[in-house]
């Protein structure tokens, strides 16, 4: 499903690209902005998000939020195209249409898209740079101890929601060989806490500003409360968690280390 | 008067047999009786849908009596946004103290309403539909605070979304039960207060002139009303989020049933009010794997009612 | 004995009352008479206490009005508003209840010796017939009494009534303040009225008022000079048949 995807979704605006590298960006979205950095290609970036935090680029416009770009200063800053990854919408492209902007869209939630969103980008700014992640990824993936366990990946606390197996962290943890609470088909999903009783999670990672997962009523009987299996991350670690992009192995890193503490 | 108190037990019978039902059925209608589910999870949120539903269909018969508004509402008047916009503060400044939030829910719904009254009465024309106007002005206004908020402190869109149209699929901290049962009491005891005015509250609405040469103190009467009716909405709302509509809709349903003593009014408004929103919970918890939330059935049912009302008020008026 | 000294009544800093000396006993039948604005509805309202700002002195049985509780007051007087229609479709009997709110529990039941007098109430006011219908599908002259049932339901001394029989038919009127003047028998009642005929033929004295200030207190017979003051001297009082009528003198 995977490649395919990608490949249907970049087809309408295939032919524009490649007839001249891009030397003007805006990155609509953080993974983008650290993947063009990894790249080597942070000059080419003309606009940014207000939640790409990378280091150094406080200089580089605010061209909008990750959920909205800023149109006004996307016409102001005038660039050669503009990357979104997932979360392109119908009146953005509609306006980047009019405006004669090339744009694309290169989803890398599952973190097999990665590899391949990256050669992606590679390619379109003529980056002398190769990617080499997905061997590695793999073969880090493969150092997880393989147990049958079950996980519940929370992002949000009110309202509840879950990171499923189609998000970029439980992806990974799929891969690895971890049963991932899906409610729904999206990478996030809004789930009930019976739902999540029932499911009866042996490891739960929390993502969210809770602090306190095992205080909450009823909770109690859950596998992964009762042995204590809960992990809080940390904000670094859950940008980390929640940007695909080179910081992959990083990721896989840091969810390899919450297995082994918990192993311990 | 027996006619009366069958229909007392049907109501009764009607909440037990749904709250049988919502105990006992899961996540896409799965049958599902696993104990410890039903106690820690289910229960708690049946209480909390039983009350809300109550205060919120009280306070709509409150206010439609006090205010002479048919389309009188907490969520109309304003109350439930400002509520909201309290508990967002309350959030950022002091995570999660449920004390602090019901009190800011309170102050942010009370002044919320006063506001709404104060510009339905600078307002000229007809007064019950500026009052409605006015509420929704500054609900919305309430609202696009707290979205400010939510933008400016980087909370999730769908945290927004789900306190806008208000959800009983609240997490429960075990350590605060005594604090969860301190505020249902506080609850209870203003609702039985609110119970017990219904007499003055009948002959107030009957003409304030009329109330006020038989002995009750009017300005007092109405204002303590009001304001208690206020701190129990924003209580409610402070642990569920917006839900609308509920407060017009069981009052009208209920007073074609009861004779028009505001006692019973208001107390078959509380018994309809858990029921229809411990029925619209059921709907909203039951029918996907994921939440909805509940105030966006209470609204799909509400607003075709709210016309309704509108169209039947028109009638009255001829 | 009723006594108002040096009342005053802003509204909009203009003096819409303004009362040197009024003794009114506890007993009788009075009429408020005088041309719109005058302040007569102001003024029952002033002694109703409904109007509370209001600077002088209003004593009744030898205390100041303001020295009454709201309960007290309701013991001693009961009103009966000029805008008699009520929102709630109430029935009649549970209307005419209001009046003795104070004596009833939280399940609004009543006493038997109260509900007694409920149905004698409702009986002097030949109201039987429609006691559980809904006050809003009864007649104007029907909704009179039943404002009136209700305020004699109140077991008050003083009866404050604003025009209690202006939008009625005429046989509802006479029916009405025939029956207010064998109350007055043992009550003192106070009404509001701007038909000087009504006042001319039921009261003991009429009160005269024009522009806020009391022009006289007189009984009906001597209200000659007063009704020239008030309308214009082409009026004249003539008696016809043991009636008051009002003759136009100018055509």
């Amino acid at each position: 499903m995977r490649k395919s995807s990608l490949l249907i979704l970049l087809i309408p605006i295939l032919f524009s690209i490649h007839l001249f590298s891009y030397e003007s960006i805006i990155s609509a979205a953080p993974n983008i902005t650290e993947s063009l950095i990894y790249l080597g290609q942070k000059d080419k970036l003309a606009g940014r998000t207000d939640y790409c935090d990378f280091p150094g680029l406080s200089h580089i416009p605010v061209a909008g939020s990750y959920t909205s770009l800023n149109f006004e200063e996307v016409l102001r800053i005038n660039p050669d195209i503009v990357i979104f990854s997932g979360n392109l919408t119908d009146n953005e492209a509609l306006f980047l249409e009019n405006q004669g902007i090339d744009y694309i869209d290169i989803p890398m939630e599952d973190y097999r898209t990665v590899h391949e969103g990256m050669e992606y980008l590679s390619e379109i700014t003529d980056a002398d740079r190769g990617v080499n992640i997905e061997p590695a990824a793999d073969s880090l993936i493969e150092l997880f101890n393989r147990a049958e366990c079950s996980v519940y990946i929370e992002i949000s606390n009110n309202p509840l929601m879950a990171a499923t197996e189609h998000s970029y962290a439980g992806s990974i943890l799929k891969a690895a060989g971890f049963d991932i609470m899906t409610p729904s088909a999206g990478p996030y999903s809004t789930v009930s806490q019976e739902l999540i009783i029932d499911y009866n999670p042996d490891i739960i990672i929390v993502m969210s500003k809770d602090h306190d997962i095992s205080s909450r009523m009823g909770w109690t009987h859950i596998e992964a409360v009762k042995k204590n299996r809960i992990i809080y991350s940390t904000d670094s670690e859950i940008d980390a968690l929640s940007r695909p992009g080179p910081r992959l192995l990083e990721a896989i890193d840091i969810l390899r280390g919450y297995i082994e503490s918990i192993e311990d | 008067m027996k006619a009366l108190r069958i229909k007392y037990l049907v109501m009764f019978l009607l909440i037990v047999c749904l709250s049988g039902i919502y105990l006992t059925i899961g996540s896409q209608w799965r049958f599902d009786t696993s104990s410890s589910i039903i106690l820690s999870i289910r229960l708690p949120r049946l209480i909390l849908a039983l009350i809300t539903g109550s205060v919120l269909a009280l306070s709509g018969a409150i206010m439609q009596g006090i205010l002479q508004n048919p389309l009188a509402d907490p969520y109309l008047l304003g109350i439930s946004g400002g509520a909201v916009l309290g508990t967002t503060v309350a959030g950022i400044l002091f995570e999660g103290n449920i004390i602090v939030s019901v009190l800011f829910s309170f102050m942010g719904g009370l002044g919320a309403f006063f506001l709404t009254l104060f510009i339905a009465g600078i307002s000229g024309g007809n007064r019950r539909y500026a009052m409605i106007i006015a509420g929704i002005l500054i609900g919305s206004f309430a609202s696009a605070g707290v979205a400010v908020l939510y933008i400016v402190f980087r909370q999730g869109i769908s945290s927004f979304f789900y306190t806008v149209m208000g959800s009983l699929n609240r997490v429960f901290i075990t350590g605060y039960i005594p604090l969860y049962i301190t505020v249902c009491a506080i609850i209870v005891l203003l609702v039985m207060y609110l119970v017990s005015r219904a007499k003055r509250m009948e002959i107030i609405s009957s003409g304030s002139d009329i109330a006020e040469t038989s002995g009750i103190e009017v300005k007092k009467e109405i204002l303590s009303s009001l304001v208690i009716t206020a701190f129990i909405v924003s209580a409610v709302v402070a642990f569920t989020g917006i839900i609308g509509f509920v407060g017009i809709m069981v009052p009208h349903i209920v007073r074609r049933f009861v004779p028009m003593k505001f006692f019973h009014v208001y107390m078959f408004s509380l018994l309809g009010g858990a029921l229809l929103l411990t029925g619209s919970d059921l709907i909203a918890k039951s029918v996907m794997s994921a939440e909805i939330p509940v105030g966006v059935i209470t609204s799909l049912l509400g607003i075709p009612f709210f016309i309704y009302i509108l169209k039947r008020g028109q009638d009255v008026q001829n | 004995m009723f006594r108002i000294r040096d009342l005053r009544f802003a509204y909009a800093k203009r003096d819409v009352v303004q009362i040197e000396t009024l003794d009114i006993p506890r007993r009788g039948l009075f009429a408020i008479v005088g041309p719109n604005g005058a302040g007569k509805s102001t003024l029952i309202k002033i002694i109703a206490g409904i109007l509370k700002n209001y600077r002088g002195s209003i004593v009744i049985d030898s205390r100041e009005l303001s020295d009454y509780s709201a309960a007290q007051m309701a013991d001693m007087r009961s009103y009966v508003p000029q805008d008699t229609a009520v929102h709630f479709g109430f029935t009649v009997e549970q209307f005419i209840e209001f009046g003795q709110y104070r004596r009833m529990g939280l399940f609004t039941t009543m006493s038997a010796s109260l509900n007694d007098r409920l149905i004698g109430t409702v009986k002097q006011l030949e109201l039987d017939g429609l006691r559980h219908k809904s006050i809003s599908e009864i007649s104007g002259g029907e909704l009179q009494k039943t404002h009136i049932a209700r305020a004699l339901f109140q077991d008050s001394g003083i009866m404050l009534l604003d025009e209690p029989v202006s939008s009625i038919d005429i046989h509802h009127k006479y029916e009405i303040m025939k029956f207010l003047r064998k109350l007055s028998k043992d009550k003192l009642i106070l009404y509001v009225t701007h038909d000087i005929v009504t006042a001319l033929n039921f009261s003991d004295r009429i009160i005269a008022l024009k522009e806020g200030a009391l022009i006289d207190i007189k009984r009906p017979s001597d209200m000659d000079d007063t009704v020239k003051a008030l309308y214009g001297n082409t009026f004249t009082i003539e008696e016809i048949r043991d009636n008051y009528v009002i003759i136009e003198g100018d055509r």
